[in-house]
């Protein structure tokens, strides 16, 4: 065993560590370990040794476990799945129990891969045969349950043209050969059909292109979504009714099923659908507006996790646009847990919230549900805008500090004194605007903020504004976000 | 935990890749992942030592590594060039968790960056097969308290319930199952004669 003076480096690093990996570590106890490691060459070669062997064990000995999703409940009342019935299995994993299971599966795999290569006489297993038909490869699924009557697939297996995917649970990461990241959500059922197409039959799945992915196609009981340089989501219920959603780009949307496409029996054939819009296409091959689409359900592929685990408090928002403009396709996007420097101000720019001096966005918003508007919202007469409050809680409202106060915000909200800043990306009216990182930098904006006590579940009525005289300058529709009491 | 196969080292595998398909090059790129993620993992990890958010970075490394596939260089250290892109990976990630969590400073990701080697180097390697020879060792009840205690979301007061013990015992317990584990991973290293 150690001498008690080898083993002072190990105790330090042991106890600090533990204390980060449990959450319980304060500021002090961060800048020990840190100035320990930097300082001590000693301490360093511990830490990286200790950290190895800590990921590792957590690899070997960390059993899976079935991701719960926040969302579950919402997925359910969306798509009303299909019974269910039959032998299921788990392949649930995250980091730490991610290696626990998949290094057998994986470790296992990649001998039969040696065997396959380098000429064996073991045959190999026959997903694992190199062969052209090959088109993407799974490479992370977390809280998967697979349908019996389809075959499972394990992280870093490739898939074919022609096989198909059906999970009841959980989430898989793919990445097609031609650069489009795709995630599946549960209930899901997709095919394969070519290397850059693929068939769902019912599920959810955001994809995001690169800059070789464009004219990825998602075909579905109704529709069929070609991306045309973009990230969007597409989520289809058990009858094949399809929603489609555009987070970055463009997507062209086919409406109606093959038959009735080759039919033309709809009247509108096409939607060509551009960042912050949605459509929803009915089995009739018709489409209307989705008013909001939350994160939860309809996630992008690069998403952050939520800040917490508790429940929404913005359950809805719709406005009275529709009446006007039956042809708008605005949608509004509610982040759950979501508020945090550099996050999205408006599903239809780039812009971004941040804190305006070094101390960054007030603590108490960090983490708060908010709703990313579209920023032509501001243009709008006589908006109305209706955010459902799910539970007790503060509203907030972050208001432009060009623009008159109108009375309905007045007379519901105080103003906090506090102020937060818009980033602004470079947009139609302005070119050269430019993002940055962190608060307090490449601030473009400053909006006051506004805060409502909600004391039960209500929907909040939220109107338009008046257009500020040095219009030349620039403005912003507003943000809203809620924490729960 | 017996009999859990090992990754071997098998270079000459890699220099075959050159001849191969595409798609062999994608099932040699998976096995490579497969093998090196450990190490990869163990990076990040120690750069932000929380397990939820080292498995998001770990997600968005296994993504980027995927889409760069093809700038990878056959033959070339695997380890290496992953870690590069976790490091770049948690560059992003802590911009973007800044002000909304506790984080290190960056004296020492800039630190850990230059220690890259270390976590990349055929001793690593070792080091964590000894590791997996002395965890099939371990009694199954200091196993299973390691599971029990680094599972992500467990607090160790469940953990104490669990184990019908003090949280205190709960602690000393696993600082000493770590220190034996690092012991026999010692006696291992020496036993097959590689000195660290």
């Amino acid at each position: 065993m150690n001498t008690s003076d080898d083993s002072r480096p190990f105790d330090l690093v042991h106890e600090l560590v533990t204390k980060q990996l449990e959450g319980s570590a304060t500021e002090a106890d961060q800048q020990q370990l840190a100035a320990a490691v930097t300082g001590d060459t000693d301490v360093r070669r511990e830490y990286i040794e200790y950290m190895q062997e800590t990921a590792h064990i957590a690899s070997r000995l960390v059993h899976p476990q079935p991701t719960k999703s926040m969302a579950n409940s919402q997925v359910l009342e969306a798509f009303d799945s299909a019974d269910l019935a039959g032998t299921t299995h788990q392949s649930g994993r995250s980091f730490s129990p991610a290696i626990a299971v998949s290094a057998v599966v994986l470790l296992a795999a990649s001998l039969a891969i040696w065997q396959v290569f380098v000429g064996q006489q073991t045959p190999a297993t026959p997903t694992l045969i190199a062969n052209q038909s090959h088109v993407a490869t799974l490479i992370h699924s977390a809280g998967v349950v697979w349908d019996s009557q389809h075959r499972a697939v394990d992280e870093l297996s490739r898939v074919s043209i022609g096989q198909k995917l059906c999970i009841h649970e959980g989430t898989l990461k793919l990445v097609f050969d031609s650069g489009v990241e795709a995630l599946l959500l549960a209930p899901c059922l997709m095919e394969v059909q070519d290397r850059d197409r693929v068939y769902c039959t019912y599920g959810r799945i955001a994809a995001k292109a690169g800059p070789h992915g464009s004219g990825f196609v998602i075909d579905t009981p109704v529709a069929r979504v070609t991306d045309l340089g973009t990230e969007f989501g597409v989520a289809i219920s058990d009858s094949g009714e399809t929603e489609v959603a555009v987070f970055e780009g463009e997507v062209d949307v086919e409406l109606g099923s093959a038959d009735q496409r080759r039919q033309q029996t709809v009247s509108t054939k096409r939607e060509h659908l551009v960042q912050g819009q949605a459509t929803r296409v009915g089995r009739d091959g018709r489409s209307r507006r989705i008013q909001s689409i939350d994160n939860q359900r309809l996630p992008g592929v690069r998403d952050l996790a939520p800040l917490h685990s508790k429940s929404p408090v913005i359950a809805a928002v719709r406005d009275n646009l529709s009446e006007r403009r039956p042809e708008s396709r605005m949608f509004y996007r509610i982040v759950h847990a979501g508020l945090r420097e550099d996050c999205k101000a408006f599903v239809d720019r780039d812009h971004q919230w941040n804190g305006v001096s070094e101390d960054g966005i007030p603590t108490d918003l960090i983490g708060a549900d908010y709703v990313m508007p579209f920023n032509d919202d501001k243009f709008a007469d006589d908006l109305e805008v209706r955010v459902t409050v799910a539970q007790p809680a503060t509203v907030y409202l972050f208001f432009n500090d060009n623009i008159a106060v109108p009375p309905w915000l007045a007379d519901k909200f105080q103003d906090t004194g506090i102020d937060l800043g818009l980033d602004e990306a470079a947009h139609r009216f302005n070119h050269s605007r430019r993002l940055a990182v962190g608060p307090a930098a490449s601030i473009d904006r400053t909006f006051s903020i506004w805060k409502c006590v909600v004391d039960e579940p209500q929907d909040l009525v939220l109107g338009s504004f008046e257009r500020p005289d040095d219009v030349q300058l620039g403005y912003n529709m507003y943000g809203i976000a809620a924490v729960a009491q | 935990m017996g009999g859990v196969p090992f990754a071997q080292p098998f270079t000459p595998l890699v220099q075959q890749v050159h001849a191969m398909s595409l798609d062999s090059d994608h099932s040699e790129f998976a096995r490579l992942i497969a093998q090196h993620q450990r190490s990869v993992q163990g990076y990040i990890l120690a750069n932000v030592p929380s397990w939820s958010d080292a498995d998001e970075i770990w997600q968005e490394t296994s993504v980027r590594l995927w889409l760069e596939f093809d700038k990878f260089e056959p033959g070339s250290n695997f380890s290496a060039w992953a870690i590069r892109v976790a490091h770049f990976e948690i560059l992003t990630w802590r911009k973007k968790a800044s002000r909304s969590r506790l984080i290190f400073g960056d004296d020492l990701i800039e630190c850990l960056a230059s220690e890259q080697g270390g976590f990349a180097s055929p001793h690593g390697d070792e080091r964590l097969k000894a590791l997996d020879h002395c965890l099939e060792h371990c009694p199954p009840h200091q196993r299973d308290l390691l599971s029990r205690f680094y599972e992500p979301g467990r607090q160790v007061e469940q953990v104490a319930v669990t184990m019908k013990c003090s949280v205190d015992a709960v602690y000393k317990s696993v600082q000493r199952i770590r220190r034996s584990l690092r012991f026999c991973i010692e006696h291992q290293l020496q036993h097959a004669g590689v000195s660290s």
